[in-house]
């Protein structure tokens, strides 16, 4: 599944990065805690992907929302 | 010797220290973006710096000296997402690192993002430099049951942990103390090591570097490990010290690269990730479930799906009140009107011709182009209330963390001309002042979003004080006039924002943005910054309006004026349909929209509803002030703002005239 795939509400876990995405995005996400095996809360989808990791709450665009895999936690 | 002034300076302070049994040094505050560091600065030296709660607003190092040890200095870096540097801003926080012979680091972090600091901690570790954690925010860990062992995590990084609030100041106190305990120890008991694979490279590195180098401003180590990690910062430092052998060192780096399945620089930081996770999951006490707080509430519905446009809207109202009726209507009525028109001006008049035996100075003074009845009374009865009650307004969103949100809800929109929500801050910050805002297009993230940003401030952003005159000229006509104007201004925002993404090469870079909590706004903070910008904006206006007043004083004299005002009519007469008096106007808009919109406003009378109309889309769109393009120019280059300049005049006129034609039909 999608990250931007997953219900608002719901808890995800983060399984990896498309291999198109953006190396720079990906290292970004890494440092704000998002790394492979974490848990992710879904905040919301619209107008942007809103997920919340530990505390922090992230503003993702769609299209990276699009590139990044996450599974049922 | 060359550097003869400085040795002796450093020689004297280092024998002032000594008398007084301290060493001097520089300590560098560094750290994620918006984790408190500027206000812990604050809060060491006593000197302001830009504190926004807003990701990414510090662009350069500031420097001060420290409150707590005579002689001492610290410095206050741009947030670090991560190291190696990646971003500027990552870049010019490495710069201080390599290059400011530090005496200690403090790391601010934010407390209830234990694990983010961490992994940055693991990097700073590294360094060989004796450092502290200040876990910032420990307020809003608390409020959200985080609680960390102090003592644990001390013990297992090797260094100080301390705990604050930099904006009450609490824990602070324990940073002296915790800097002592740092010099004494020498470096952890236990290293964090990186899996075999990468550490065995990265000793490898290590050693390598220094065998050749005796001496380095950070251990071998760190250099290594950012080396490895394509710091390009550390690249050059180390290329600038060993010359053509550093190609050995990158040998080693493109070998171990190959061997490896994924890039170095990733390796590297997931084995950071891991060990932050391992530490965190060790040293954070158990979360205590609370109830959602307020500020987390507010937070969210200001980026609802379906209440983020009612708490916009509800915003722009409150800011309209302000700006719009309590300062420009209801403050430079006191100032304009009763204030200078009525009890300054006369009497500044009277005084002048009184006791001014020259004809043409009096004039000067206080004619129709005086310095004080036109200039002065410009700048400070009509301008200063209205940017006074923006920037106020501006410094409270600031604060409160609602421009974050803003971006989020902007993000569509500006996705249309190419950049993203991020660019929201810059934009508004225009509304108050082009100039300013230009500057703050730094903290966009590539070269393509600053271009197009600044182009579009220049083009189609009024500033606070235009914005004030026009607003004022078109309510007294009606609120549809007041309509035609705005949307016009949209559409060739939009408009010249599509061609100019289209037009300038580059990728649009997609949002992703930190959301830092909304804050209640620091009442003293909102003030400073507020008082900074003013006194900014006042240095800049009033010598530009008083050269400009001294300008048109001068043209009329000459009789210039008339022979600009004839030169001009085709344009002004023909073209866009205004009087020809209007030509003088535009002469003003040179230099400053603001003081040109103010010149129109001085026909006011004379001109009628299609013709102010007209007057101020074009006035709008027309040059931006003289400030603002030294500024692009410094920015981006004489050969950026020459072509932007040269886009906006005919821009201007032809939008203005092209509205002419269209309106002149149904008015
Ligand atoms: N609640 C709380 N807010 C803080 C604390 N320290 C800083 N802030 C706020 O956090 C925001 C970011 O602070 P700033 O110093 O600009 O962060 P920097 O980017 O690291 O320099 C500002 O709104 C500060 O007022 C703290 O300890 N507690
Ligand atoms: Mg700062």
């Amino acid at each position: 599944m999608r990250l931007a795939d997953a219900t608002p509400g719901a808890t995800v876990r983060f399984r990896g990065f498309d291999a198109t995405l953006d190396t720079l995005l990906q290292d970004q996400f890494l440092a704000y805690g998002i790394a492979v095996g974490q848990t992710l809360s879904v905040l919301q989808q619209r107008p942007l992907t809103i997920i919340q990791c530990d505390h922090t709450e992230l503003a993702v665009e769609s299209e990276v929302a699009r590139a990044m895999v996450v599974a049922p936690a | 010797m060359t550097h003869c002034t400085n040795d002796t300076a450093t020689l004297d302070r280092q024998a002032a220290a000594a008398a007084d049994g301290a060493t001097p040094g520089v300590f560098a505050l560094v750290g994620n973006p918006n984790v408190g560091k500027s206000v812990v600065f604050h809060r060491l030296t006593g000197t302001y710096v830009n504190v926004s709660n807003y990701p990414g607003t510090t662009v350069d190092v500031s420097r001060a000296s420290a409150r707590f040890e005579r002689g001492a200095e610290v410095l206050d870096t741009p947030g670090v997402l991560a190291l190696p540097a990646r971003s500027d801003d990552e870049h010019a926080t490495m710069r201080a690192l390599l290059h400011e012979n530090l005496r200690a680091l403090v790391q601010v972090g934010d407390a209830k993002n234990l694990r983010r600091t961490l992994a940055l901690s693991l990097v700073f570790a590294d360094l060989g430099l004796p450092w502290v954690l200040a876990l910032n925010m420990a307020d809003e860990a608390r409020a959200r049951g985080v609680g960390v062992d102090l003592q644990g995590l001390s013990k297992a990084i090797g260094a100080p942990v301390i705990e604050t609030v930099a904006t009450s100041g609490e824990g602070l106190q324990r940073l002296p103390e915790a800097l002592k305990h740092a010099y004494a120890s020498q470096g952890p008991a236990h290293r964090f090591r990186y899996p075999d694979a990468v550490e065995t490279v990265v000793i490898q590195a290590a050693d390598w570097i220094s065998a050749r180098l005796p001496k380095t401003p950070l251990a071998p180590r760190g250099l290594a490990v950012l080396f490895l990690g394509r710091d390009a910062e550390v690249e050059r430092w180390l290329a600038a010290h060993l010359g053509a052998e550093a190609q050995e060192l990158i040998a080693l780096r493109e070998a171990a690269e190959s061997a490896s399945p994924e890039p170095l620089s990733t390796a590297l930081a997931q084995a950071r990730a891991a060990e932050a996770d391992r530490l965190a999951g060790a040293y954070l006490r158990k979360e205590v479930p609370k109830a959602k707080l307020l500020s987390t509430r507010l937070g969210r519905l200001a980026v609802h799906r379906i209440w983020g446009l009612p708490i916009l809207l509800l915003v722009l109202f409150a800011v309209y009140e302000f700006v719009g009726v309590f300062g420009a209507s209801f403050l430079v009525g006191l100032t304009e009107k009763n204030l200078f028109g009525e009890i300054l001006n006369p009497a500044m008049e009277g005084f002048v011709r009184a006791h001014v035996p020259w004809q043409w100075v009096a004039d000067l003074m206080v004619g129709q182009y005086g310095l004080w009845t036109m200039g002065m009374t410009y700048a400070l009865a009509l301008i200063l209330p209205i940017v006074t009650t923006f920037f106020l307004a501006f410094g409270v969103l600031e604060d409160s963390g609602y421009f974050s949100r803003l971006s989020v809800l902007a993000n569509r929109a500006f996705s249309l001309i190419g950049l993203n929500g991020r660019a929201v801050l810059p934009m508004v910050l225009g509304l108050g002042c082009v100039t300013m805002a230009t500057l703050t297009t730094r903290i966009l993230h590539t070269k393509r979003e600053r271009v197009i940003s600044t182009f579009l401030l220049a083009l189609a952003i009024p500033c606070s004080a235009q914005l004030g005159v026009v607003m004022g000229m078109l309510s007294g006509i009606s609120f549809s006039a007041t309509l035609i104007w705005l949307s016009s201004v949209v559409l060739v925002l939009l408009t010249s924002g599509w061609l100019a993404a289209k037009l300038i090469p580059g990728r649009r870079i997609p949002l992703v943005t930190e959301m830092p909590p909304m804050r209640m706004p620091v009442i003293g903070n909102v003030m400073k910054k507020t008082a900074g910008r003013l006194k900014w904006y006042l240095v800049e206006v009033i010598p530009l309006f008083l050269f400009g007043t001294l300008l048109m004083f001068v043209l009329d004299r000459v009789g210039a004026l008339p022979w600009i005002i004839e030169k001009g009519e085709p344009l002004v007469t023909g073209w866009l349909g205004l009087p020809k008096e209007a030509s003088a106007a535009f002469v003003m808009g040179f230099l400053r929209r603001d003081f040109g919109a103010t010149g129109l406003f001085a026909l006011g009378h004379q001109l009628s509803p299609l013709q102010t109309v007209v007057g101020m889309i074009t006035i709008t769109l027309f040059v931006p002030c003289i400030a603002s393009v030294m500024i692009v120019i410094k920015e981006q280059g004489g050969k950026i703002a020459a072509a932007m300049l040269g886009l906006i005049m005919p821009t201007a006129f032809l939008v203005g005239g092209i509205f002419n034609m269209i309106l002149k039909h149904f008015w």
